[in-house]
């Protein structure tokens, strides 16, 4: 399959008089139609930052030092700001966490659907048809009554549909999802995550999942990609990343899961804190929390290195993890799949 | 360690606890006579806390479980009920007795940004509560000071900073020290982890496992996370609207959850082996205002088992196994 989106090398850095913040420090990735690809990692590492950076929706102090975003063949980062507008929304959508804060207050649902229609020739009676479908497409019910209302009349969950109706009839061909469940209940959660599946299947686009919960990771992507201090540290697809994570640090987080753990059992954390983004050392930024760490790693950043097929590691050590224990057990010496 | 056959001492109990909240009426619904409207957040609750446990409590967001833990220690009163703490009964004392009781029981708190004065540094912020409830005298201030920084994993150097120079998981660390320093029997943590990463949520969750053992500490473990409550409590009440509608050992909770909304909720955490996605929604809806509850009980709109008397009798809180509470028409389902 073709690559709708590719991504490379990219450095985005807040610069700033006082210091520059390597939120973005040289990822690569490629998107294919149709793919849930996750960014996972703890606060800060930099999965946001990439996503507003593919839709260039960057405060004055981030900066594009290097790397490109090809996007269907054109390069979203030498795009003028004119071509970029139709891009913005219409090709590559957005939905966020806190829909909240995200969304108009003071606009009715309708006139935030019939927004995504400007430019389009569509009759009124066509932009409300539309708006209807899209609200019954992600089950709000009785949508020719709450069509006329406004966000705050919303529970939490239906807020969170409405903001995907809303941006879904722009019918983008990529969605970027920035933790869009975290702010849910689980059994919220659940319906959103099976709604996004869904709609997904059905639309036939493809997805770029912010999250840091490997739960959400495990029931939505194809591809994982995992990040730390803006670098991505491990890539693989989702069933072998749970499977047989080969870098420190994804062993660290699965192993910080009190999942089937006995009562007595210590969990096993990761030592300290993530980095300032401001003073990165000079080599591995895992370095100082890294239970495995070399000589080599307070000196160099390791390259990313392939240790299965399509599965890469940025570790110096990645051998010394052959026999490191997964979340989950494939084809193991009894064959059983057991979680 | 815990155990859960022994004979237990009741630490804290509380016998119909009930608390509403009053809705304001506008100006035009006070003309128009509407009547005036109460949310119930926490419904004839009656629940026994046993001496060292660490009592799980869950439910979805506006269930009542913050309300709860909060009423219980009086920060709220109660409109009705009462709460025993150590056999003396909290809610007929007045302010300078429940004063010095406060000593007894304290609270840490989810967010650790907010809970946190940032104009305090670590030691006043300490120093303060220390000297409030008169349990350290000056002159040993500085030693207390040390220990209790040290036995959350601060080093000493770290006492004249200010919250402000701290990640989120040292302040839940600070958090944490505030709560231990006047030597409680009991102890509210609502929502500790919920706000940190994952890999400094085990260094929380280690820290206050480690701590329940050496202080012999009673917990009420607050969260919305299944996972984390499994592993760390030893009996667990699922809230909700108000109500508490499952009680057990986790174990059994886990292994054989009784109500369906407990059902609902074990499942709904997602399955951490990709391979297993299921597509059809475990349930239907959100949960109903807490203003205006449906007749019956209160989860039957979204309940696949509700069947007539579902609609007409709020089913009670009853034992159906040995420990295991449950309130359900239907439980053997």
């Amino acid at each position: 399959m073709e690559n709708i989106l590719e991504v490379k090398d990219l450095k985005m850095h807040f610069i700033t008089k006082a210091q520059t913040v390597k939120a973005v420090d040289g990822v690569t990735f490629n998107i294919k139609a149709g793919e849930t690809f996750g960014l996972v990692g703890e606060s800060g590492c930099g999965k946001s930052a990439t996503c507003r950076t593919i839709l260039r929706l960057l405060p004055e102090s981030g900066k594009v030092v290097s790397g490109s975003i090809i996007y269907n063949g054109m390069s979203l980062l030498d795009l003028p700001e004119s071509k970029m507008r139709k891009i913005r929304g219409k090709e590559i959508g957005m939905i966020f966490q806190e829909p909240m804060t995200s969304l108009n207050p003071v606009l009715k649902i309708k006139e935030q659907i019939y927004e995504q229609f400007i430019g389009s020739d569509m009759t009124n009676k066509e932009k409300y048809d539309r708006a209807i479908e899209m609200l019954k497409l992600v089950g709000i019910p009785s949508p020719e009554r709450r069509i006329e209302e406004y966000i705050h009349q919303f529970s939490g969950g239906m807020r969170q549909r409405a903001m995907i109706a809303i941006t879904l009839a722009a019918q983008p061909k990529i969605l970027l999802a920035d933790e869009p469940t975290t702010a849910l209940d689980v059994t919220i959660q659940d319906q959103i995550i099976k709604l996004i599946n869904k709609l997904k299947r059905e639309l036939g686009m493809s997805i770029i999942l912010v999250t840091h919960d490997l739960g959400v990771v495990s029931q939505m992507c194809d591809n994982v990609a995992v990040m730390y201090a803006g670098h991505i540290v491990e890539i693989a697809d989702t069933l072998t990343l749970f499977s047989r994570p080969r870098h420190p640090y994804t062993q660290g987080l699965i192993n910080s899961l009190p999942h089937n753990k006995g009562k007595n059992e210590k969990l096993i954390s990761i030592q300290g804190a993530p980095p300032n983004l401001g003073h990165l050392p000079a080599g591995c930024p895992f370095e100082p929390r890294c239970i495995f760490k070399g000589e080599r790693c307070v000196e160099t950043l390791p390259e990313m290195c392939e240790v299965g097929k399509g599965h890469f590691s940025r570790c110096h050590y990645v051998e010394k993890m052959k026999d490191a224990k997964g979340l989950i057990y494939v084809g193991d010496s009894e064959g059983k799949g057991v979680i | 360690m815990f155990d859960t056959n022994q004979d237990r001492k009741i630490l804290v109990q509380t016998n119909n606890l009930c608390k509403r909240f009053l809705i304001k009426r506008t100006l035009f619904d006070a003309i128009a006579k509407k009547p005036v409207k109460t949310l119930r957040a926490v419904d004839d609750v009656s629940i026994d806390i046993y001496v060292g446990e660490n009592l799980g409590l869950v439910g979805e967001s506006g269930c009542g479980k913050s309300t709860l833990a909060r009423t219980i220690i009086r920060l709220y009163e109660p409109d009705d009920g009462k709460i025993f703490f150590n056999g003396k009964n909290l809610t007929d004392m007045n302010k300078n007795e429940l004063r010095k009781e406060r000593k007894n029981f304290q609270m840490i708190f989810q967010d650790p940004y907010s809970s946190l004065n940032p104009r305090m540094s670590i030691r006043e912020i300490l120093e303060e509560e220390l000297t409030f409830h008169k349990v350290c005298t000056k002159k040993d201030m500085d030693r207390r000071i040390i220990e209790l920084l040290e036995m959350v994993g601060l080093g000493k150097d770290m006492a004249d900073r200010f919250p402000g120079e701290f990640s989120g998981g040292q302040r839940q660390r600070v958090g944490i020290a505030r709560a231990i320093a006047l030597n409680p029997k009991f102890i509210i943590a609502d929502e500790p982890v919920s706000a940190l990463d994952v890999s400094i949520q085990a260094q929380i969750i280690n820290l206050l496992e480690e701590l329940q053992k050496k202080l012999d500490l009673t917990i009420l473990f607050i969260s919305h996370d299944l996972r984390v409550v499994k592993y760390i409590t030893h009996r667990v009440a699922v809230m909700y609207l108000g109500k508490i509608v499952e009680l057990s050992d986790t174990d059994e909770l886990y292994d054989n959850p009784l109500h369906p909304y407990t059902k609902v909720l074990l499942k709904a955490s997602p399955n951490l082996d990709p391979r297993i996605r299921e597509e059809k929604n475990l349930i239907e809806g959100d949960p109903p205002s807490p203003i205006d509850l449906p007749k019956g009980c209160r989860f039957n709109p979204r309940c696949t088992y509700a069947s007539d008397i579902c609609f007409q009798q709020e089913p009670k809180l009853e034992e159906k196994k040995k420990g295991h509470f449950v309130a359900c028409h239907f439980s053997s389902i």
